[in-house]
């Protein structure tokens, strides 16, 4: 069936008058709380005036008071003394003043304040902060083994595991800086850092029950992180796998990646192979091992799905591309049906995958689109559409060729690489 | 939205600032609806709507100083209605707890099949499993699929309200529409209550309600 037209048709019950005046009655109350915290726009009344300069005064006490009790030059709950939460049971939560840190179960940690900074040292486990800005402040910094997360002012999770494993940085507020061998990459709202992958968008992580099954795959997982020959359909799998659709953290409530500058996010362990402009049937391979290697940004990752992906290749004649295109026009001209299908997207194909004009390939595209629909290389002319659009940027263009190519061939796998693409932060 | 109209709501929100209670009544008063009947389409009638209401309305308070009056009073309160509704949906493990509807005893051994008793149980039937079907998606598609089929809302005024780019917003509406039609061609009930000619009565105990009017 085909759904259409629910608007107006889920009534609404109405509240009735005694719980709307309940209602108002508490609103009235809390905005009066609300205009009293805040600084006015109008003079204020004079009973008003007083109560908000008893509250300054009081405000001021308290920050003198905090002042004077504060460790290292910021004011905390914790003291200098070095706190140590060891949870067994639930989550819990400890309130350091200017931070709030949450942890998971069977997580292990100390709080400990140098120069006035704040220092998490985790030995194992999961913990979920919330950082005030902390200005002049000396940083909060978490240390996971060899990692250290700084932040300046946000919301993150970092997770160690049990210990041994690599660390896992997932950012849903402000921005982080996480450093690991002498290498310093800033991670974003709306991204993740991890030991093996890099930085990667947040939507790509999965669920934490779901990673820790990839944990444990064992070798040939990690084989795709080091990116060798035997484990790159592994990291193949492993996107697929990861790609979701809404994130845990969708829009309304984080800032755009794209404020984080690509050109601090350092090279990693990219290998020498790597660093020169690959060519031939590996550049897909060596680019998904790249990013799989945890060395580039979202859209890198993004870039490295959308040249895994398989196109279909154009006809061949056994003769140089220009001739062979001119035998495709021929045949375009001379046949109808499948033939002619395969010949119209054999000119774009190579025009864009041997000669590089893609301007040309995308009028290609346009054309055969308009008159082969539903044809048989009309779900692969879609995706070459794509690749060529997003395979430099993920931009509006981009996005509308891979959200008409899902809408249009949801079944394979690439769409779900189109999903990702149409789900990109701007 | 007319000049009339912005000039009013500014002129509103100034005296709101000032911490005048006739303000906030008044204020609350011409919104109460639109926010509850949103509200409502999003979550589905449950027995925590009071609290949500509240809540939304206490945000908009608490953060009227930042209506910069570039978009419409009115949008922006419901910005932070569907925000207030987003995390209420993200809290773990939540599903909405849908009411148990006035009626829904008598309707029990109501064993009528045709006439307005069976209609207004097929559409009381009809919209519990809709929403238990949106109990499934995510709350940002839960909040595109609503905002813009139930809400009526148009994409981009959705898109807006989310925060989410027009073709972000499209894919997730897209996608809850069809894990509604899947679980549509599983069940009957649900099949029947979306047919676009479904009669749909009310199923408050107070009638007919589209939630436009002054509750």
């Amino acid at each position: 069936m085909k759904l259409t037209g629910l608007k107006g048709r889920i009534p609404v019950e109405p509240l009735d008058d005694e719980r709307l005046t309940n209602i108002e009655r508490r609103i009235v109350a809390g905005a009066a709380d609300a205009a009293a915290a805040s600084p006015r726009v109008r003079a204020p009344r004079f009973g008003l005036a007083m109560a908000f300069a008893l509250t300054a005064v009081v405000a001021i006490g308290a920050g003198f008071v905090g002042w004077q009790l504060r460790g290292d030059g910021s004011q905390t709950v914790v003291a200098a003394e070095p706190v140590r939460v060891n949870t067994t049971g639930d989550r819990s939560l400890l309130d350091i003043g200017d931070a709030r840190i949450e942890s998971d179960a069977l997580t292990d940690f100390t709080v400990t304040r140098p120069d006035g900074g704040v220092l998490v040292t985790m030995t194992r486990g999961k913990v979920e902060l919330q950082v005030d800005k902390r200005g002049n402040r000396a940083p909060l910094v978490v240390a996971a083994g060899d990692t250290r997360v700084t932040v300046v002012g946000t919301r993150f999770s970092v997770d160690y595991g049990d210990g041994t494993n690599g660390v896992d940085v997932r950012v849903t507020e402000g921005v982080v800086k996480v450093e690991r061998h002498q290498q310093e990459v800033r991670v974003a709202a709306g991204q993740a850092w991890t030991t093996k992958r890099g930085v990667i968008a947040l939507a790509e992580l999965p669920e934490k029950p779901a990673q820790v099954a990839i944990a444990k795959q064992g070798p040939a997982t990690a084989g795709a992180a080091t990116g060798d020959d035997g484990a790159t359909i592994g990291a193949d799998e492993r996107h697929d796998e990861q790609i979701e659709i809404d994130t845990k953290t969708p829009d309304v409530l984080r800032e755009r990646t794209s404020t984080v500058p690509n050109a601090r996010i350092p090279t990693g362990t990219h290998t020498g192979s790597a660093a020169k402009k690959p060519t031939g049937p590996d550049v897909t391979r060596q680019q998904v091992v790249g990013a799989g290697s945890g060395a580039g940004s979202a859209t890198m990752d993004l870039r490295a799905l959308v040249l895994a992906q398989p196109v279909l290749p154009p006809l061949s004649l056994g003769v140089r591309p220009e001739e062979s295109i001119s035998k495709y026009r021929q045949i375009v001209v001379e046949t109808t049906g499948d033939q002619a299908s395969l010949a119209f997207y054999s000119i774009a194909a190579m025009q864009h995958l041997k000669l590089g004009r893609n301007g040309d390939a995308l009028q290609t595209l346009d054309a055969y689109v308009r008159r082969f629909v539903g044809g048989k290389e009309y779900k692969a002319a879609l995706w070459l559409r794509v690749r060529i659009l997003c395979v430099k940027t993920v931009d509006d263009r981009c996005r509308q060729a891979a959200y008409t190519y899902l809408h249009q061939a949801t079944d394979t796998p690439a769409a779900r690489v189109a999903e990702a693409l149409t789900l990109a932060p701007r | 939205m007319t000049a009339v109209l912005y000039v009013e709501d500014v002129l509103l929100v100034d005296r709101c600032l000032t911490g005048e209670p006739a303000a906030t009544r008044e204020l609350f008063r011409r919104h109460r609806s639109r926010v509850h009947a949103c509200l409502f389409r999003v979550l589905g009638g449950n027995r925590d709507m009071d609290d949500l209401l509240q809540e939304a309305f206490l945000q908009v308070f608490q953060s009227l100083r930042g209506w910069r009056a570039e978009a419409s009073l009115a949008t922006w309160i419901d910005r932070v209605a569907v925000r207030v509704a987003y995390r209420y949906l993200s809290q773990k493990g939540r599903r909405v707890q849908t009411d148990v509807l006035v009626d829904d005893e008598v309707a029990a051994i109501d064993t009528v099949t045709d006439g307005p008793g069976a209609r207004r149980q097929l559409a009381r039937d009809g919209v519990k499993r809709l929403y238990a079907v949106l109990d499934e998606l995510s709350p940002a598609a839960r909040l595109a699929f609503t905002l813009h089929e139930i809400d009526g809302r148009t994409i981009s005024e959705t898109a807006e309200l989310v925060g989410s780019s027009v073709t972000a917003t499209k894919l997730r509406v897209w996608r809850a529409r069809k894990t509604i039609e899947a679980a549509a061609a599983r069940d009957p009930i649900l099949s029947e209550f979306l047919q676009p000619t479904a009669d749909v009565i009310a199923f408050g105990p107070s009638g007919p309600s589209d939630g436009k009017g002054a509750p």
